[in-house]
């Protein structure tokens, strides 16, 4: 498996060679695992503001991936994005659950 | 319009619909992750029976179900899946999706996306759909063998 450093300059190269004119600003990356236990690669790029680049973004995650494999790493890797106030947007109009009163 | 592009106009309504509603997202990103299940299992039944088959046939449901959610994740993280350049893309938005699909149908009431997250996803899925539609014959073929059969020491 890659090193973490390694695959944060990985990430850093893909991200920056695809969105630098685009607006990122930086990118968050999670050594997490799945939902069965796998290790997996979890980036968050961070934009300065929204930019249709749902598309790309999945391109870059193949690529990230691409040179992981490369270096002998057969993580999967995820790449989701944000911008100021997105995350607002994640209030919801739901009611909690309730508990049992009786 | 197909079974499959229900659900992923399906998945594409519910998550541009979703206002704050994170129910509606959840349920956004679980249907596309459907759509591209069924896809990748009608690629392996056709290609397996032939596209000329009757779907109402025994024979067409036996191999339909047969592809598994765990044995897909597996088949894309090995080889030959993870090497050839457009079956690795597929694989990675698939396993992408069907992570995200359990987090959506399993993890307590909570937020888990934007409406910009939800919506990639559901493109995701519509552009993986495309994609397996485009491939050329023999990757189609190599995509239904590695995912329908576990691979054996020969």
């Amino acid at each position: 498996m890659m090193t973490e450093a390694a695959i944060r300059q990985t990430v850093s190269d893909v991200l920056r060679g695809r969105f630098a004119k685009l607006g990122l600003l930086n990118s968050d990356i999670v050594f997490d695992e799945d939902y069965d236990g796998a290790k997996i690669v979890r980036v968050t790029a961070h934009f300065d503001r929204p930019q249709d680049v749902g598309e790309s973004l999945f391109d870059a995650a193949d690529e990230i991936r691409s040179r992981l494999i490369e270096g002998g790493d057969d993580r999967f890797v995820f790449v989701n994005r944000d911008y100021p106030g997105s995350t607002d947007e994640r209030g919801s109009d739901e009611e909690a659950e309730r508990a049992r009163t009786s | 319009m197909t079974m499959i592009e229900r659900l992923l106009a399906l998945a594409e309504e519910l998550a541009e619909t979703s206002g704050k509603s994170l129910t509606l997202k959840r349920r956004a990103v679980s249907t596309a992750y459907c759509g591209v299940f069924h896809a990748l299992a009608k690629l392996c039944t056709d290609e397996l029976l032939g596209d000329r088959s009757d779907p109402r046939s025994e024979e067409y449901a036996r191999v339909y179900r047969s592809l598994e959610h765990g044995a897909l994740k597996a088949a894309f993280k090995a080889t030959p899946l993870n090497r050839v350049a457009a079956l690795r893309k597929i694989g990675n938005r698939v396993v992408e999706l069907q992570s995200e699909r359990i987090r959506s149908d399993y993890l307590p009431s909570r937020a888990l996306y934007t409406r910009d997250q939800c919506l990639d996803l559901v493109n995701s899925a519509k552009s993986v759909v495309r994609s397996i539609a485009e491939l050329p014959r023999l990757d189609r073929r190599v995509l239904a063998v590695y995912l329908l059969f576990k691979n054996r020491p020969t």
